[in-house]
């Protein structure tokens, strides 16, 4: 077979769907220069709140990217702006202020600033710029927690006018951990701004996890009922089990997932997606105000599976299917491959096996010689 | 035939006449295909897919490359006769025609090149794609 990302003809159905799908994650993803942009992006905040004049000068900020970006599961929006979520986290003593003095603090502080007055909006935890050319960027303040230890920190809610448990860092390295194949699971140390990796080397749980978003952005019309990342990615890294094949991953994980509602549908409860890394964050807390969206979830996901299950045992019509579940790059995808093929036929490097499987001419039982198709006009 | 494609079997020899039906299957995710291939002296091969049956793209009536009796047309008249072995020839190219007829169905381009580039069903990606979403 020819290398993944060029692959032409296949062993078995299993790893034909996988280099489908990550032609697919190929499209799905951050774009180099776009994940460029938003690291620069991200030096120059960076910059600003760490030279003089800065209200966080004196307290040791460090900004760190969370979520997709540092995961390596970025998804590009249907449509709309592509978020990005960066902490920043100081060493200050967070009992001497108001919960929420942080966030007002940075809010004040980068609209006095010329650039960012146009571009700045406050939401519930985090300073948000939107930038014109399909970004935002969200930067959340957050303080040491010096209680918890390690990675944890505390990060403010204006609704609940308090400061909350959280540890993003630990989470990407959890995330990452687990993201380890059975041969591979070795321990791996988050890295600032991970460099974008091509998709072909990314892990089947990442491309899992980008594959879940996608199905999220098109299954969910309102965005009220849709599942947020973190419950994605948390919940995928949760029942995920080493899998070396992405499709095998997402049919392990789906299982999972829907084993957990069911048991916890028994036990009359909604399930908990506790933050790995920090036991005192639930990410589905948001379900306990909002039971419609958690129904959603469950009758989405249960539906996900026995489709997925029936694109898992193939055919030509599961295209379709799969084009359904995560859009136009499925197309796309297919017609990469109809032209590697037509270039590997132009090439004379093609034969067919026994069943008519198209193959290299090392296994197959006939050359594939040259012709043109022709027929009637 | 069927040293090389044992799910072929000879249904008709009759002399002038010979037919084979098998099964194909381009790609491990690809539909089988039953495929009757019919040789009778000095026409042309004759090759029907019989199972399943062929569908089109979008609203469009037939499929690219094709005769009007819905039979394959997998090359030029001058690339093929009676001295060359169908196993060698006509079965390869059925397959290739399968994987791309595959590939249009799904997306409306037909990437396997061809005679008659103008008609409809030919049409490169972009153009057909827009027209028929």
């Amino acid at each position: 077979m020819a290398t993944a990302e060029k692959a032409i003809w296949f062993q078995s159905s299993r790893e034909q769907l996988d280099a489908l799908l990550l032609e697919v994650c190929e499209g799905l993803q951050l774009s180099l220069s776009r994940h460029e942009l938003a690291v620069e992006r991200y030096g120059t905040v960076n910059e600003i709140l760490e030279k003089a004049g800065s209200p966080f000068q004196l307290l040791r900020p460090r900004i760190f990217p969370q979520g997709s970006m540092a995961l390596g599961t970025t998804c590009k929006p249907v449509e709309g702006p592509h978020d990005l979520d960066f902490v920043l986290q100081i060493d200050a003593p967070h009992w001497r202020w108001h919960p929420l003095a942080g966030l007002s603090a940075l809010y004040e502080f980068l609209s006095s600033n010329e650039t960012y007055r146009k571009m700045i909006s406050l939401k519930n935890r985090v300073v948000r710029l939107t930038y014109a050319d399909e970004f935002y960027m969200d930067i959340l303040p957050a303080y040491t927690d010096l209680s918890s230890g390690g990675t944890c920190i505390l990060v403010p809610d204006r609704a609940r006018v308090s400061l909350c448990p959280s540890n993003p860092e630990g989470f990407i390295l959890w995330f990452r951990n687990t993201c380890l194949t059975r041969t591979r699971r070795v321990m791996e140390k988050a890295k600032p701004v991970p460099a974008q990796e091509a998709v072909h080397e990314k892990e089947p749980l990442q491309l899992a996890v980008q594959l879940l978003k996608r199905w999220r952005d098109l299954a969910f019309a309102e965005e009220c009922l849709a599942p947020i990342s973190v419950v994605l990615t948390t919940l995928a890294g949760m029942h995920y089990a080493g899998e070396e094949s992405v499709s095998e991953a997402l049919t392990t994980i789906l299982a999972g997932i829907v084993n957990a509602i069911a048991l916890a549908d028994l036990q009359g409860k909604r399930i908990v997606v506790r933050n790995p890394s920090n036991l005192l964050e639930d990410f589905g807390e948001r379900w306990d105000a909002n039971p419609q969206a958690y129904n959603a979830f469950k009758a989405g996901i249960r539906r996900l599976q026995k489709e997925w299950a029936v694109i898992v045992a193939g055919g030509r019509e599961t295209d379709k299917e799969l084009e359904r579940l995560f859009g136009e790059y499925v197309r796309t995808a297919l017609v990469k491959r109809a032209q590697r093929l037509q270039e590997a036929r132009n090439a004379g490097a093609l034969a067919v096996g026994s069943t008519g499987a198209i193959t290299g001419l090392a296994s197959g039982v006939a050359r594939i010689r040259p012709n043109v198709f022709h027929g009637d006009e | 035939m069927r040293s090389r494609f044992p799910h072929f079997r000879r249904t008709t020899n009759r002399g002038d006449q010979i037919k084979w039906r098998g099964t194909l299957q381009p790609s491990p995710r690809s539909d089988l295909y039953e495929v009757e291939i019919a040789y009778e002296i000095p026409c042309r091969p004759h090759i029907q897919v019989m199972t399943p049956g062929l569908t089109t793209w979008g609203d469009l009536k037939r499929q690219p490359h094709t005769f009007r009796d819905g039979s394959l047309c997998v090359h030029q008249a001058h690339e093929w006769h009676g001295n060359k072995l169908i196993a060698e020839t006509i079965i390869p190219w059925t397959c290739l025609w399968l994987a791309f007829y595959e590939t249009w169905l799904e997306t409306g381009c037909w990437l396997g090149e061809g005679t008659h580039p103008d008609l409809p069903e030919h049409s490169p990606f972009g153009e057909i794609v827009g027209a028929a979403a």
